[in-house]
């Protein structure tokens, strides 16, 4: 591709052509900083568009930095209208690629363009890797929905308000249900693997019953949670966390209710703890003893052998005292759900 | 419907091509198939890679050179049958939406080894180095046994081999009708023909390139007619909305099938998966919802059904089972001590461990291997 350094007339970009670019949605605050002081130092791109006219490639904010600013020209790089757009997009995006770390934006919008732009192996073979994405089309199908959703999407997970994976299964929702997610996880402001928690328990939910991931955002229980004036954000979170937790195992939680139950009634004496195996598999339960020297720790070993052989101990520990179910799995009792 | 003869057609289709390593090209296993596929294609490499496209039309032929004789996949936290696998193929194209053997995801293919020979000389090299015990040996863990038996007329090798050994008993388990090959065969009681079964809505939604259910049930029937004891596996028990009733139906069904003495036992085993091939089924097969299901991590580290939920699908079965045939043998595939007490009341290890119970039920259903200790 052929390419001169000449001063191009910005009167003369064509600056609704925006099809060369990789938004970062990052504050440009620092950008103009450098740019009042330092000037544009690294000429922008832009190709001659054969009709006296030039289409910007890669510079956009530097270019509308110096439009705003009232520079009439700018000496930018300029690829003669011979050149194939598609040669000067992965020129474009392998400049890119080296620039140093790219942000969840920039990636979603490079896998959108290199998509259009060269095959499904030679994406997987040449840039995932350096893009740090896993080469499976279902993955891929995730950044071009995240590359589509609106800025919101891609300003939220740049600025780090959501985690790049909670983005990408946001963008996978439907429009109104992504927008509700998105605003769900700015107001909880939780660690992304609660983010990530939060939303796989919505879609399991949905998928478990047929439902769309809107129907589970709109449930009443679901949104009293959320709306709950007397809950800070920390709150919430764990709130809704247990909620989800509640709707995707109604069953586990039920035991483990009962089970609480069970041993408040048993009155283990202070010191004594007993702990079910996890989620109940299996048959290694564990005694857990605290004292403080041997005259406690006999009397807590008496009142522990004495609880052991008791009918309530049996009991706690056995699950035929579950509530029956119905055949949709449904606990007869304890818990009911309504959307 | 006992004893009526049936004839179905499956939708499995006869493979078109037959892609042979050069080593087993001479083998008797590579000239049936040609004898009984002799409009297949025929492909003759130095080795057939492991890492190729999946093709459903083709059936690899390849030298193995791992053991042919395998213990059964069990895990020390739960109680395993003790069953041996004979390992002659892997791979099936029934397309049954839960099968682990869709993230075998470098062997897409139907393959069988061709070297038939080793097999056997090790098979019978192992039966006769341990005549003291009681030999309870299987082929359908890494494929169905009996999916491509109508063209690699396997059985009519198998099945007369265990005739003549009273150590050893073979279990062919399928989800399909394809039995013909079992009909005239000297078997003398020592091969047991086994079903896979399932309530009727997952066996329609979940297992669409099987035989139906009547159509196993068909089989069974007629097997049984041939004298061949009988064995049902409810693997993968699905919990679903109705799941009392389906699986109520279907063993209202298969006990108007089938005479209960003729079958020497009964598996049950809750559905559990490999957190791997999640992604896997809800990728190939999105309307299955049952994934989505309330399954916990298991000691294997499989995912399973909470413990509540296993008890209550096992429990309701046996209880079903016991009315019509209180001796029957029932077990569980896979589970734990506390699982069996709370279904049957005691562990398998109250009476000696399962592996010696099914030994049990060989000797009283199947008149077999009664000259060996429990």
């Amino acid at each position: 591709m052929n390419a001169l350094f000449i001063p191009v007339r910005l009167e003369n970009l064509d600056w609704q052509e925006r099809s060369f670019e990789i938004r970062s949605c990052t504050p440009d605050s620092r950008l103009a900083d450098s740019l009042d002081r330092f000037g544009i130092l690294v000429p922008p791109w832009v190709l001659d568009n054969g009709a006296g006219g030039y289409i910007p490639v890669d510079g956009f904010k530097r270019l509308s930095h110096a439009r705003e600013k009232g520079v009439a020209s700018v000496e930018c790089r300029v690829f003669d209208s011979t050149a194939a757009r598609g040669d000067l997009l992965l020129t474009r995006i392998e400049t890119k690629l080296f620039e140093g770390p790219l942000n969840p934006a920039e990636k979603a919008r490079i896998v959108s363009l290199l998509w259009e732009t060269v095959s499904f192996e030679h994406l997987c073979e040449k840039y995932l890797p350096v893009l740090q994405i896993p080469a499976r089309r279902e993955v891929v199908d995730r950044w071009l929905c995240l590359a589509a959703r609106g800025d919101a999407f891609l300003e939220a997970a740049v600025s780090g308000k959501i985690c790049d994976r909670a983005a990408l299964l946001l963008a996978e929702w439907e429009d109104a249900a992504g927008e509700k997610g998105l605003g769900i996880l700015k107001d909880l402001r939780c660690s992304a693997s609660i983010q990530v928690e939060i939303l796989e328990g919505i879609i399991q939910i949905a998928l478990r019953d047929d439902a769309s991931v809107g129907d589970v955002l709109g449930r009443r229980d679901f949104n009293a949670v959320l709306d709950d004036p007397h809950l800070n954000h920390r709150q919430k979170t764990q709130t809704l966390r247990s909620l989800l937790t509640r709707l995707r195992f109604p069953r586990l939680r039920a035991r483990e209710e009962r089970f609480a139950n069970e041993v408040r009634r048993v009155r283990l004496p202070g010191g004594v703890q007993i702990v079910p195996p996890p989620s109940f598999e299996g048959d290694h339960w564990q005694l857990n003893l605290h004292f403080c020297g041997i005259p406690e720790l006999q009397s807590l070993l008496d009142e522990t052998r004495r609880i052991a052989g008791s009918p309530a101990m049996a009991k706690l520990m056995s699950s035929t005292q579950q509530e029956s179910m119905d055949e949709t799995g449904t606990p007869g009792n304890s818990l009911t759900f309504r959307k | 419907m006992k004893g009526e003869v049936f004839t179905a057609v499956m939708i499995v289709k006869p493979p078109g091509k037959i892609r042979v390593e050069e080593a087993v090209l001479d083998s008797d296993l590579v000239s049936t198939l040609r004898k009984n596929l002799p409009h297949a294609k025929l492909e003759v490499a130095d080795r057939i890679s492991e890492a190729v496209e999946p093709d459903p039309d083709v059936v690899e032929v390849v030298h193995f050179k791992g053991r042919f004789l395998k213990s059964c996949p069990g895990t020390r936290h739960y109680s395993c049958c003790g069953y041996r696998i004979l390992h002659f193929g892997v791979q099936c194209n029934l397309a049954c939406s839960y099968c682990v053997l869709q993230a075998y995801l470098n062997l897409p293919n139907l393959r069988l080894f061709g070297n038939t020979r080793e097999l056997i000389a090790e098979l019978e090299s192992e039966l006769d180095s341990h005549t003291e015990r009681l030999h309870r040996i299987g082929t359908g863990e890494f494929t169905d046994s009996l999916l491509l038996d109508p063209w690699t007329e396997w059985t009519t090798r198998l099945v007369p081999l265990f005739a003549q050994r009273n150590n050893a008993v073979l279990e062919l388990k399928t989800k399909t009708n394809f039995i013909e090959n079992l009909r005239n065969l000297d078997h003398r009681g020592h091969t047991i023909a086994s079903w896979s079964l399932n309530a009727g809505l997952i066996a329609k939604r979940e297992e669409p390139r099987a035989a139906s259910l009547d159509e196993r049930f068909h089989a069974a029937a007629r097997c049984a007619s041939w004298g061949y004891p009988l064995a049902f596996h409810f693997d993968p028990m699905i919990e679903h909305e109705g799941w009392r009733k389906g699986y109520g139906e279907i063993l209202d069904r298969l006990f108007d099938a089938v005479d209960p003495s003729r079958v020497v036992w009964i598996s049950l085993g809750a559905f559990r998966f490999m957190p791997d091939l999640k992604p896997l089924i809800r990728g190939k097969h999105p309307r299955s919802r049952y994934i989505h299901g309330e399954f916990i991590r298991g000691l294997d580290d499989k995912m399973r059904y909470f413990r509540d939920i296993r008890i209550e699908l096992y429990s309701f079965m046996l209880e079903r089972i016991r009315r019509v045939d209180p001796d029957l043998c029932v077990y569980l595939c896979m589970e734990g001590r506390d699982i069996w007490r709370e279904v049957f009341g005691f562990s398998p290890e109250d009476r000696g461990g399962l592996p010696n119970m099914l030994d049990s039920a060989v000797k009283e259903r199947m008149n077999t291997g009664n000259d060996f200790a429990a």
